[in-house]
């Protein structure tokens, strides 16, 4: 099922009618706040961050 | 023997496996401590007294068949109720688990059994690692032993008020953005988040995977070090596990410190945030401390406390809703406030926000490490105050942002809380010593050289007057 967000705060329309109005704003207001604090570059390189490791194919990894 | 509650685990292995301690009558002596006082300060979720004393039993009996013993044989200790134990019940302090029963015990579990230690129980936490202190869960929140009227810091918070408070010698916790160093900041004790993937986190209700740590609550510097040697260790179930040798702790901790250079991060607390002026005095008196007992003291700079902490916050709670969303679609009135108002913010999150965090992290560790090339150790602040009334709620939200350990699980650095002293009031004030990828070893000889010479360790509450319920 296609995820529909909630105008409102931001956040899944299935987690704000969940938590209700007021929590889902308040929440909705800090994601907003703590991105807006988050530090962005446009380098672009495979890092190991978001490279997903081959090892991790392999049948049983992790297990 | 007086004051069985005091001993450190690494003496009481020695008398017990000298034949001068019973395990039992060590068991007895914490169980009634436990019986007496935890009334005042609810550490405890879970204990199994009969249980324990079979355990004792069966390592007193062991001692005097002359069995081969473990560095922890007899010893006493307890687990932050994230961390499986075969039957106990791992809640998670929430109703969401209320019912939840292990299968098995977690790899730390199972490593501090196998070398004897005695299980006493599971202890109290913030729901899921994250909301606490909270009065809306089935179960009270932890209390600080030096003054139950303030938190014990958390989200390990039953693991700092039990070893505070002399009912085990060794607790662990976890540390995802700094729950294990701000429990023993507020309880007077040690706590080491060691290197990420250094300690298994295999049967740990997860709050963050890529930033979660489990570490030991203790008294002193040579418990916390013996404990991590004995939880540490290559998992291969673990998928964040680091195949590592471990270095003999014990060797390294009588070494001294003359001629380390070791670099002091104050912008964290005189400019990013402004500290307490006690906290901020006992980090300076710490560093002339350091500096005559041989150390070289520089002042270096990091990217500030903010930047750090929006990189943790967003992967932590991005992988944290990762966790919690089909929950919070369908029982979030099982969730304590405070969890609720912690987490959702992470629904707010995008895949784009997630990865630039995770890009952002790998950066921040790269130039963190590089201090490394030129320094052994960097000394910083932990809390930025001492603990908070327990039942102020603005207090306690106020003070959690009020730290500098995200920084460390954002890079993945072994870092170390150790007691500087205590407040005109009387709480515990505390610093931190964070080392290079995989030297745990570095921070423990530099505690330990410091506990020698201040002596901080050696002082305890009096529950008497600091757990009564009035």
């Amino acid at each position: 099922m296609a995820k529909q967000e909630n105008q409102t705060s931001g956040l899944p329309e299935a987690v704000a009618r969940a938590v209700g109005p007021e929590r889902a704003k308040k929440a909705g207001e800090a994601a907003r706040t703590a991105i807006g604090r988050l530090d962005r570059d446009n380098h672009w390189s495979q890092e190991p961050a978001h490279v997903y490791r081959a090892a991790s194919w392999k049948a049983g990894a992790g297990q | 023997m007086n004051d069985l509650h005091w001993l450190e685990a690494g003496e009481a292995a020695r008398l017990i496996a000298a034949r001068k301690l019973s395990p039992v009558e060590l068991t007895k002596a914490l169980l009634a401590r436990i019986e007496k006082y935890d009334g005042g300060l609810n550490a405890f979720l879970t204990l199994r007294p009969e249980q324990s004393l079979a355990d004792a039993k069966a390592a007193e009996d062991a001692v005097m068949r002359g069995d081969a013993l473990g560095p922890l044989h007899g010893v006493p200790f307890a687990l932050k109720d994230i961390i499986d134990a075969e039957g106990w019940p791992t809640t998670a302090h929430s109703r969401l688990l209320a019912d939840n029963v292990a299968a098995a015990d977690a790899p730390v579990t199972a490593r501090l059994r196998a070398t004897g230690g005695i299980l006493m129980g599971k202890l109290s936490t913030h729901e899921f690692a994250l909301g606490g202190p909270s009065f809306d869960l089935p179960w009270p929140p932890a209390r600080n032993a030096w003054g139950r009227d303030y938190s014990p810091g958390g989200s390990s918070s039953g693991s700092g008020a039990a070893v505070a408070a002399g009912f085990v010698p060794i607790a662990l916790g976890s540390d995802t953005g700094g729950s294990v160093r701000n429990p023993a900041s507020m309880n007077g004790l040690l706590g080491m988040k060691a290197t990420y993937g250094r300690v298994s986190r295999r049967g740990v209700v997860p709050l963050s995977f890529s930033l979660d740590h489990v570490g030991p609550l203790t008294r002193t510097t040579a418990d916390n070090a013996l404990a991590l040697s004995v939880i540490a260790g290559h998992d291969p179930g673990d998928p964040g596990s680091a195949d590592e040798p471990m270095p003999d702790m014990a060797s390294q901790l009588g070494r001294g410190i003359k001629g380390l250079r070791i670099g002091v991060i104050r912008h964290f607390y005189t400019k990013d945030l402004i500290a307490d002026p006690e906290m901020a005095a006992a980090i300076e008196a710490a560093l002339t401390v350091l500096e005559d007992l041989g150390a070289e003291i520089r002042e270096i700079e990091t990217r500030p406390l903010a930047q750090y902490a929006a990189c943790n916050r967003v992967i932590l709670l991005s992988e944290a809703c990762a966790i919690h969303e089909k929950w919070l679609t369908e029982r979030p009135g099982d969730y304590g406030a405070l969890l609720i108002g912690r987490l959702l913010p992470g629904m707010g999150f995008s895949g784009v926000d997630y990865v630039q965090a995770t890009r952002t992290r790998a950066r921040y560790a790269a130039e963190f490490n590089e201090n490394f090339n030129t320094l052994d150790a960097v000394v910083t602040v932990n809390n930025m105050e001492p603990a908070f009334l327990i039942e102020d709620f603005e207090a306690g939200e106020k003070h959690y942002p009020r730290q500098a350990r995200t920084p460390f699980n954002v890079t993945g650095n072994p870092a170390l809380a150790v007691p500087t002293g205590f407040s005109s009031s009387g709480l515990p004030l505390s610093m931190q010593i964070v080392t290079a990828q995989f030297d745990e070893a570095m921070g423990y000889c530099i505690a330990a050289a410091y506990e020698a010479a201040t002596g901080w360790t050696s002082r305890h509450p009096d529950l008497d007057k600091t757990a009564a319920v009035v």
